[in-house]
C-alpha cells in the first residue's frame, strides 16, 4: 500500500470541495475549512495492480489577502490546481499558487483543472492562455463538479504520476 | 653532533678549520635552523605561545576525528566546573539563569497540569465507598489519603497508537485494541497533523513548539514528537507521567531503527517494513482502580438486595398471616375484634368473645403463627348471633323441661285433675323443643323417670314408678308427641324429691321427671 499526500488548491469558490466530494471518502465536514483551514479526505486508486491511497488536503480557498500555508503544502507528492472557468481571475490565482508551491515542494506533478464545463457558454477564460500553459508542459483538464466528468481520471493520473520515479512523469502520458 | 665534535677536536688543525668552513658552507643554514628549533622546543614560554595559536584548531580537528578526546576532557571539565562553582557560585548561576528559568517554568507547568488532571480524576470519583476504602488503606499503610487516592485514580488504557510521518502527515503505522473507536486512520492522522499546524500557526510566538496533548472527554491524545515521525497515542483515563517515557523511548527507537526507511518515505510513499514491530507494546493499560472490585461490590450489592428482599418477603408473609388470622376471627360467630396492634414481631389482639365461640388461640396454628408471639385478651359477652341464640333457646327450653315434675296421689297411677294443665304445658314444651332441635339438627330424646315415696316395698314402688312414667308417656302421646322421642323408666324410691322427713314432704316424692338429651344428629 502506497500513501501519498496530495493538495487541492485554488481560489475561493472555484468548487474544489464539490469537485471531489463525490469521489472521495470523507469524515470531516466543510466547516473545517473555515476553522482549521484545511479538510482531509481520502481517495483510494488502483494503478495497475498497485493500490495507492491519496490523502487529500483540501485547502480553504485562496483569497487575495490569504497566504498559502507552507506547513499544509509540505510533503505533498502532487497537487491539483482548480480554476473556475467562468472567472478568469481564478486562473491567475492558480498560476500564482503553482509558483508558490513549486518553491516549497519543488518539481512535483500537478494537474490544472478547469471546473464548471457545464457553464461553458459563460466561460471567460481565454483558450489561448490555456494552450500556452499546455505548451509549457502543464497538464490541463476540463471537468464539471455537476456531472463529475473526468474527475476520476484526474485522480487516477495524478496518483500514477506521484508514484513514478522523478523525471519519468511523461511516460505515463 | 658528530660533525660539531670533530670540529672541536681539530681546533688547532687548519684542515679542521677548512672542514669547519666546509661544514658552514654545506650545513650552516641547517645547523642554525636546528639550533632555532631546539631553542623553540626548550623554551616553555615560547612553546606555549605557539601552541596557543593553534590550540582551538587542533581541538576542533581532534574532536571530529577521535571521540576519545571528549572522554579525556570530560573529567577535566567536570573538575573545572566543580572548582568554579566552589569558588564563585554566583557566576555559574548567572550564566545558567536564562536556561534554568525556562526549564523550571516548563517543569512546573507540566507538574501542575499533571496534578490538576489527577485532582480532577479524584473529584470525579464520586463513589464514596471507594473513598472510604482509600482512607482505610491510607491509615493502614501510613500514606496520606492524597497519595493513595492519586495512585488508585491512575487507571488508563492506551487505545490507539499511530506513528505519523511529520512532513506529509501520512500514517506510517498504527496499532489498536479498539478498532471502532476512531474513524479512518489515514484521514484522522492527516487532520491531526493539520490541527497541529493550526495550533502552531495560531500562536504568534514559539512556532517551534509542539502540540503535546489533545483532550476530549475521557480521551487524551498524547503526541510524542521526533524529528521525522511523531507518535500519537489515544489514551482513555488518567495516564501517569511515566507513560510519556514509554512513548519517548519508542519514538527514539523508531528513529534509530528505521531512519533510512522513513527518510525515503516521502518520495516512495511505501510503508516502512517492520516499523510496526513492537508497537503493540505501547498498548498498555492499568486498571488498578478495579473492575474486579466493582464486581465484588456488585455481588455484595446483589446479595444484600436478595437478603433484604428475603427479609421483606418473610415480614410481609408474617403480616399477611396475621391479617388473615384477624379476618378469620372476625368471621367467627361470637368473636368481635376491637383492636389489634403489632410491635416488631409481637402481635396483640383485644376483643369480645361469646363463651360459646371457638377458642381464638386454636386458630393460630392454622395460620402458622407462633403462639408465643401472640398476646390475646378477650372480654366475655353474649352474642346475638342467631346461631348462638337458637342454641341458647334450645338449652333454655330443655332446662325448663328438666325442672318439670308431674305429681301423683299416694299409690296411684292416675293423673290428678290439678296436674292435667301441667301435662298440657309439658306437651307444648316438648313440641317446641322437638321443633327447635330438628331445626338445629339435634337429636332429641326425653327419658321420663317415675318416682314413688319411700313408703311401701321396693318391688311395689319400682312397678308403681314404672307405671307412672308410662302413664305420662301415654298422656303425652295422646297429646300428639312422637312416641319415639319418649321412653319411660321407673326409679322406685331411689331418688326422693323431698328434703326433710316430714310426712307432707313425701308428696314431692310421687312424681314423674324429665331427662332431656340433645345430641348432634349422626348425619
Amino acid at each position: 500500500m502506497t500513501h501519498k499526500k496530495v493538495c487541492i488548491l485554488g481560489a475561493f469558490g472555484v468548487g474544489k470541495t464539490s469537485l471531489v466530494a463525490r469521489f472521495v471518502s470523507s469524515i470531516f465536514s466543510a466547516k473545517y475549512h473555515t476553522t482549521v483551514g484545511v479538510k482531509i479526505d481520502k481517495k483510494d486508486v488502483l494503478i495497475g495492480d498497485q493500490p495507492v491511497t491519496l490523502v487529500l488536503w483540501d485547502m480553504a480557498g485562496e483569497s487575495a489577502v490569504s497566504r498559502l500555508k507552507t506547513t499544509h503544502v509540505n510533503g505533498s507528492a502532487g497537487y491539483l490546481l482548480v480554476v473556475d472557468g467562468t472567472r478568469d481571475e481564478t486562473l491567475e490565482t492558480a498560476v500564482k499558487l503553482q509558483k508558490e508551491v513549486a518553491v516549497i515542494i519543488g518539481d512535483a506533478p500537478f494537474i490544472l483543472v478547469i471546473n464548471k464545463t457545464d457553464l461553458m457558454e459563460e466561460w471567460t477564460i481565454d483558450p489561448a492562455e490555456l494552450e500556452q500553459l499546455r505548451a509549457s508542459g502543464w497538464d490541463v483538464r476540463m471537468s464539471s463538479a455537476k456531472s463529475g466528468d473526468g474527475v476520476e481520471q484526474i485522480f487516477y493520473d495524478l496518483a500514477a504520476r506521484t508514484i513514478q520515479p522523478a523525471g519519468d512523469a511523461d511516460v505515463q502520458q | 653532533m658528530e660533525l660539531s665534535g670533530t670540529a672541536e677536536d681539530a681546533s688547532a688543525n687548519s684542515d679542521a678549520k677548512s672542514l669547519a668552513e666546509l661544514q658552514e658552507l654545506l650545513f650552516g643554514e641547517y645547523m642554525r635552523h636546528v639550533q632555532h628549533l631546539r631553542n623553540r622546543l626548550d623554551d616553555a614560554d615560547l612553546r606555549a605561545l605557539e601552541d596557543s595559536k593553534v590550540l582551538a584548531q587542533s581541538l576542533t580537528l581532534s574532536a571530529k576525528r577521535d571521540p576519545k578526546l571528549k572522554m579525556a576532557l570530560q573529567p577535566l571539565v567536570e573538575e573545572s566546573l566543580r572548582l568554579s562553582v566552589e569558588r564563585d557560585p554566583a557566576m555559574l548561576a548567572g550564566a545558567l539563569f536564562p536556561i534554568v528559568g525556562e526549564a523550571v517554568r516548563k517543569a512546573v507547568a507540566h507538574a501542575l497540569q499533571q496534578m490538576f488532571d489527577s485532582m480532577n480524576a479524584i473529584l470525579a470519583q464520586s463513589f464514596s465507598l471507594k473513598r472510604w476504602r482509600w482512607r482505610f488503606e491510607a491509615r493502614r499503610s501510613g500514606k496520606t489519603f492524597a497519595e493513595v487516592a492519586l495512585a488508585r485514580s491512575l487507571s488508563y488504557r492506551v487505545e490507539h497508537v499511530y506513528i505519523i510521518h511529520r512532513k506529509t502527515g501520512l500514517l506510517l503505522a498504527e496499532v489498536t485494541n479498539q478498532a471502532n473507536l476512531l474513524q479512518d486512520a489515514d484521514m484522522v492522522v492527516g487532520m491531526l497533523t493539520a490541527i497541529q499546524d493550526f495550533a502552531r500557526d495560531s500562536f504568534t510566538s514559539e512556532k517551534k513548539d509542539d502540540l503535546e496533548v489533545i483532550q476530549l472527554g475521557e480521551f487524551k491524545i498524547w503526541l510524542q514528537h521526533g524529528p521525522v515521525a511523531l507518535l500519537a497515542a489515544v489514551v482513555r483515563g488518567q495516564p501517569p507521567a511515566s507513560l510519556r517515557n514509554l512513548f519517548l523511548v519508542r519514538v527514539e527507537q523508531i528513529h534509530k531503527d528505521f531512519h533510512s526507511g522513513m527518510a525515503k518515505f516521502e518520495s516512495t510513499g511505501q510503508a516502512v517494513p517492520g516499523i510496526e514491530a513492537g508497537l503493540d507494546e505501547c498498548l498498555v493499560e492499568d486498571a488498578n482502580a478495579g473492575k474486579q472490585s466493582y464486581l465484588k461490590f456488585k455481588i455484595a450489592g446483589v446479595l444484600l438486595l436478595a437478603a433484604m428482599a428475603g427479609a421483606l418477603f418473610v415480614h410481609i408473609r408474617y403480616l399477611h398471616r396475621w391479617s388473615n388470622y384477624l379476618d378469620a376471627l372476625q368471621r367467627q360467630p361470637g368473636i368481635v375484634v376491637i383492636d389489634d396492634q403489632r410491635k416488631g414481631r409481637k402481635l396483640f389482639v383485644r376483643g369480645l368473645r361469646d363463651p360459646m365461640a371457638i377458642v381464638p388461640e386454636s386458630l393460630l396454628s392454622d395460620y402458622r403463627l407462633p403462639a408465643k408471639n401472640v398476646s390475646e385478651h378477650w372480654e366475655a359477652y353474649f352474642s346475638l348471633d342467631p346461631r348462638f341464640a337458637n342454641v341458647r333457646r334450645l338449652d333454655a327450653e330443655a332446662t325448663v323441661l328438666r325442672k318439670q315434675a308431674v305429681r301423683f296421689e299416694v299409690d296411684s297411677i292416675k293423673l290428678p285433675i290439678d296436674q292435667l294443665a301441667l301435662v298440657d304445658t309439658v306437651a307444648d314444651e316438648i313440641h317446641e323443643l322437638a321443633a327447635d332441635a330438628a331445626s338445629q339438627n339435634r337429636q332429641l330424646h326425653i327419658q321420663l323417670y317415675g318416682h314413688t315415696d319411700t313408703t311401701g316395698t321396693d318391688e311395689h314402688n319400682n312397678q308403681l314408678s314404672q307405671q307412672r312414667a308410662e302413664a305420662i308417656v301415654h298422656s303425652l302421646v295422646s297429646r300428639g308427641i312422637d312416641a319415639s322421642l319418649l321412653s319411660a323408666a321407673g326409679l322406685g324410691a331411689k331418688e326422693p324429691g323431698h328434703v326433710t322427713d316430714e310426712a307432707e314432704e313425701q308428696d314431692l316424692d310421687r312424681r314423674v321427671t324429665f331427662q332431656v338429651d340433645l345430641t348432634p344428629k349422626a348425619n
